[in-house]
């Protein structure tokens, strides 16, 4: 499974861990990882396992931005590699995501 | 005594002057003899004065001689130096002629070389002043004008800058609504599984009602005579559970089109959500790249401006010690006529040779010249050099 998803309710946070390739392939899945999430008040996506990034990936950490923001919840991008670093840093990504 | 003694007359009076030197020792012999010791010595002065006398007078006559033979000789010479006068003077005037034209030459070849240097100087001057014109007009250093190359190039990089992340966002925002209406597709085909679910439980449904007036038929043939309206009834039931199942098979076929359909769009999507970014990186890369060049240019280009600018007055300063320069053609002018003056007593000089035959009335013109000249020369040119103040170009 290159999504996966772990709520912590305690926290109120959830944790979505992205392996490999990250692009219009698994749209499904990642959209899947937080469709359900509506009480979280932070969801994290670890970027650390992340080979390859493309544009439908950065359309979809918007979606998940918007889908957050609907329920007043904030979204980090967590230890990108240097290669998606750049990309995220080309789309001027830290302007709208806490990038760590 | 000594009164005969002062006498000069050595020639004519040598037998006298023998008889009295004799007398005068006779004196001394007599003086000796008497004693008479003043006498002795006055004769003994006087032989001694008379033969100093004679020697001197000797000696005198000797170099005398000399001398009028060397008088003599030169009075030769003399007279050999103006025998060759004339040709002399006629070399002499030949070579002065020749050096005549020699000098309106060269006075002709520095006037006509000092107007062509002036000229010269002249459009130098006017290029130069052209140039810082075009210089400060086009590509003027000032720092507050927008049309300045540097702060061009600054605006032009920054118009850029932005053009190229208005484009990225585009792209990043295409892929958002792509990715969002591939979600609006997984939805729809998600829905057409639904209806599929229910045609199939409608297909079943038919298939009972089918079932269900097959049996009824068996019962109305059974019932006989009776059971033959109720016959038809089941019938019609048949026909419509047979029709409902044809419907239910097209509703299928349609809604298989409409899936298939929705994956065709399902793809298209996908290759609009997806680009690979690692080329847009590298455009932005290059862009930037061609900037920071394009930037270096235009600074050293600005550079290079400044220092020719700079360089303006620099030629401007050259060109004026130039001219200034020119004016040695006042002074050459000036020396080549006083040479030319020169010359011209020269000529005459030598036409005086020619002319006069006598040496003496030639001695008298030639004494003349030299009053003349020595009158001029107190009045002669004393600037020997050219450093003068700002001169304006001529």
């Amino acid at each position: 499974m290159t999504v996966r998803s772990t709520i912590d309710d305690k926290k109120s946070t959830a944790l979505i861990q992205i392996r490999g390739r990250f692009d219009f392939s698994i749209h499904k899945a990642f959209r899947d990882a937080y469709k359900n999430i509506s009480t979280v008040r932070k969801v994290i996506v670890d970027l650390s396992e992340v080979e390859y990034m493309d544009s439908a990936a950065l359309g979809m950490l918007l979606l998940l931005r918007e889908h957050a923001h609907l329920h007043s919840a904030s979204v980090t991008l967590r230890a990108p590699r240097a290669d998606v670093s750049r990309v995220l840093e080309i789309a001027n990504f830290g302007r709208l995501f806490e990038i760590v | 005594m000594s009164d005969a003694i002062g006498e000069p007359m050595p020639h004519t009076s040598g037998y006298l002057l023998y008889t009295g030197l004799m007398i005068m020792i006779c004196l001394v012999a007599y003086g000796v003899f008497r004693e008479d010791w003043l006498l002795t010595g006055m004769a003994l002065a006087a032989v001694l004065l008379t033969i100093a006398y004679t020697w001197v007078v000797r000696r005198t006559t000797l170099s005398a001689a000399q001398a009028s033979d060397k008088e003599t000789e030169k009075e030769q010479r003399r007279k050999t130096v103006v025998q060759i006068l004339p040709d002399l003077a006629d070399v002499l005037n030949i070579e002065l002629n020749d050096l005549g034209t020699e000098f309106e030459r060269v006075g002709s070849i520095i006037s006509s070389a000092v107007i062509e240097l002036g000229q010269t100087f002249q459009s130098l001057d006017r290029l130069s002043r052209i140039q810082a014109e075009l210089l400060n007009e086009n590509i003027a250093d000032d720092p507050t004008d927008a049309n300045n190359l540097g702060n061009f190039m600054k605006s032009f990089a920054q118009g850029s800058d932005k053009s190229l992340q208005h484009f990225i966002d585009t792209l990043v925002d295409v892929s958002k609504l792509s990715v969002k209406s591939a979600h609006h597709m997984d939805d729809m085909l998600g829905h057409l599984d639904g209806i599929f679910k229910l045609l199939e439980e409608s297909a079943s449904l038919a298939d009972k009602t089918n079932l269900l007036a097959l049996n009824a038929s068996i019962e109305a043939a059974r019932a006989g005579e009776s059971g033959r309206g109720f016959a038809v009834v089941a019938d019609e039931v048949r026909a419509l559970s047979v029709r409902s199942a044809q419907f239910n098979q097209q509703i299928r076929c349609k809604v298989d089109e409409t899936r298939q359909s929705v994956t065709l769009v399902q793809s298209t999507i996908t290759s609009m959500a997806s680009r690979d970014m690692n080329d847009t990186l590298e455009q932005k890369r290059t862009i930037q790249d061609m900037f920071s060049r394009a930037e270096g240019i235009s600074k050293s280009v600005q550079q290079v401006v400044s220092e020719i600018s700079h360089i303006g007055p620099q030629i401007d300063g050259a060109v004026s010690n130039a001219v200034r320069a020119l004016q040695f053609e006042d002074m050459a002018t000036q020396t080549l006529g006083a040479a030319q003056e020169n010359l011209k007593n020269l000529q005459y000089l030598s036409e005086e040779m020619l002319a006069e035959d006598e040496p003496s009335r030639l001695l008298a013109r030639i004494n003349s010249l030299r009053e003349k000249r020595s009158d001029k020369r107190h009045k002669a040119v004393t600037q020997t050099s050219i450093e003068a103040g700002t001169v304006e170009l001529f």
